[in-house]
């Protein structure tokens, strides 16, 4: 029994990475488009914020959620909802208020993280269905890691031992030097370290 | 019928006990433990408490091992959790002072009984007046000290009470919003609004029975074991049977299936509610056009559109009708709105130029 459920875990996770492959994320990020300092900047580090502490927290979460429908739905719509809200900074908007965020994701898609239609976008996060199983871990999983795979930084990450809560504050100190020399208000930084 | 506190916090105090050690015990720890990971943190160590999944029965074999400590630490010094790695798992620890602690809880004693509006408005600046952020005060109440005690569980019925008017607004709020999108036509946010109305009208009900957790993520499953451990004492059980009812026609809807108008229903079942916690569900909300006009200017752009400006720099393009929205005064005239009313309030407040929280309106904010 045990050995078909991992033979079944290990076909899902080949087809939810089929899903994602060709996928491409972050189209315009590297496209040279310029843009406004102030906002950019701030926009670039919160949404990369997003990418190495928010979806990372809620992504691990769902691990555990595994065979627990109700907790993986709020942590799927949790998911979706920072994608969505990396998506608009990075469309050089402002992240929407949290009563709108999944509204205008099932409304929208995504088009800065990737251009994904709205329904295409809710069944690659598992949104279209409520089993809480392995694949639907694997299915979000499988498009996380993608996502990260594109990213174009090493994402330092907080959840590894030893290493990574030093490295996501030299990364905060990194920027707050950038953002000095650029003349951008760094004031917000102090609230992404709050929330660590 | 009210909720009998002394007896509830007993009872409280057994069950958050008792998951906490079960937390603790599946890492190799006990209580004491916690004494051991504080002392070699804090200055001054005088108290230390577990707090969030673990002490709720909630956490998974992911769950981070959440702790607060009371110690030597200035009202001005710099706050942030420390994370540590140990026994395969991550634990954040926070500290405060002890005269901060006090004064957070004498201050919530005081917002939960000053009535709907003034606690609204009083949590809404919560975060930027206090130096205990609200997540905190949930952990802190709830919070198992590693001498197995919960000293500040007789705050629970502030902090149920405060919950559940945050709980309304939350709920009302999406239940607006689920109106608008229905009215003006969006094909599938409205689903999404519906659910978030359902997961916050889940959250006022527990909290009238003093279930009180901060993260939204985790309202669902709550509402699931509040509904598998029995009948409530508090609250009649066709309502809450009207809850699940509701709750298995906008869940499909959410995950794409037909998704017929749930605005309606979903005020309906929200009065009803309203009505068992003696909540005032028909407090008027602002009227969107004063708040237009209070919250931002509306110029011409160009040939038919116009850019309205928020004060705090946000700037959002309209077609000039859009910018001319209805008087709402009360939320039974959600239904009857014309489309192209529905959508200048929902865009409006997606521009921040409209905000149907009660914690808002000048009622309150005196």
């Amino acid at each position: 029994m045990k050995s078909n459920e991992s033979a079944d875990a290990g076909r899902d996770a080949k087809t939810a990475r089929s899903a994602v492959d060709d996928i491409v994320f972050f189209p315009g990020l590297l496209a040279g488009i310029p843009h406004l300092a102030p906002v950019h900047g701030r926009n670039l580090a919160i949404a990369t914020w997003h990418f190495m502490i928010s979806g990372r927290t809620f992504l691990e979460d769902a691990e555990g959620a595994v065979g627990c429908p109700e907790y993986m739905l709020m942590l799927k719509t949790g998911l979706a909802e920072v994608l969505f809200a990396a998506d608009c900074l990075l469309r050089g908007a402002e992240a929407p208020d949290d009563l709108h965020r999944m509204g205008l994701f099932l409304e929208l898609g995504l088009a800065e993280v990737a251009d994904i239609p709205p329904d295409e976008a809710r069944h690659l996060l598992a949104l279209d269905r409520n089993r809480g199983d392995q694949d639907e871990y694997n299915a979000i999983e499988a498009f996380w890691l993608a996502a990260q795979r594109q990213f174009p930084a090493v994402l330092p990450d907080p959840l590894v031992a030893g290493t990574g809560q030093r490295d996501i504050i030299n990364t905060l100190r990194a920027w707050s030097a950038l953002f000095e020399q650029c003349k951008i208000d760094a004031s917000f930084l102090s609230d992404l370290y709050k929330s660590l | 019928m009210r909720l009998h506190w002394e007896s509830w916090i007993d009872a409280t105090h057994a069950s958050r006990v008792a998951a906490g050690r079960n937390a603790l015990q599946r890492l190799g720890m006990d209580y004491v433990d916690l004494d051991r990971i504080g002392d070699s943190q804090v200055d001054g160590l005088q108290q230390i408490f577990l707090t969030s999944s673990s002490v709720q029965g909630l956490s998974t074999h992911k769950s981070d091992i959440d702790l607060i400590a009371i110690g030597e630490i200035d009202d001005d010094e710099e706050r942030a959790p420390a994370q540590l790695f140990m026994h395969g798992r991550r634990f954040e620890l926070i500290v405060f002072n002890r005269a901060e602690v006090d004064r957070m809880l004498a201050t919530l004693s005081t917002v939960a009984q000053s009535g709907i509006l003034p606690a609204l408005q009083a949590m809404r600046s919560w975060d930027r007046r206090q130096t205990i952020r609200q997540k905190y005060v949930e952990r802190i109440v709830n919070g198992v000290s590693s001498t197995s005690e919960t000293p500040y569980l007789k705050y629970l019925p502030s902090l149920a009470t405060v919950w559940q008017f945050l709980a309304f607004d939350k709920a009302r709020q999406f239940i607006i919003c689920t109106f608008l999108a229905e009215r003006c036509g969006e094909r599938r946010s409205h689903r999404a609004y519906a659910l978030r109305a359902m997961v916050h009208m889940m959250d006022m009900l527990m909290s009238a029975h003093g279930l009180v957790y901060s993260n939204v993520k985790w309202i669902s499953l709550r509402w699931h074991k509040f509904r598998q451990a029995g009948p409530s004492e508090v609250i009649p059980s066709t309502l809450l049977g009207e809850v699940d009812a509701l709750w298995e026609k906008v869940l499909p809807a959410y995950l794409g299936a037909a998704a017929p108008p749930f605005g309606n229903a979903l005020l309906a079942l929200f009065n009803k509610i309203c009505e068992a916690l003696a909540l005032d569900a028909d407090l008027k909300p602002q009227s969107a056009v004063e708040l237009f006009q209070r919250k931002g200017s509306v110029l011409p752009f160009c040939g038919g559109s116009s850019v309205a400006f928020e004060p705090r720099g946000i700037i959002t393009l309209f077609q000039t009708t859009d910018a001319q929205p209805p008087p709402l005064e009360w939320l039974n005239q959600l239904a009857e709105l014309a489309p192209d009313h529905a959508g200048s309030l929902l865009r409006g407040s997606r521009a921040r130029l409209v905000d149907f929280s009660l914690s808002s309106s000048p009622e309150s904010a005196s």
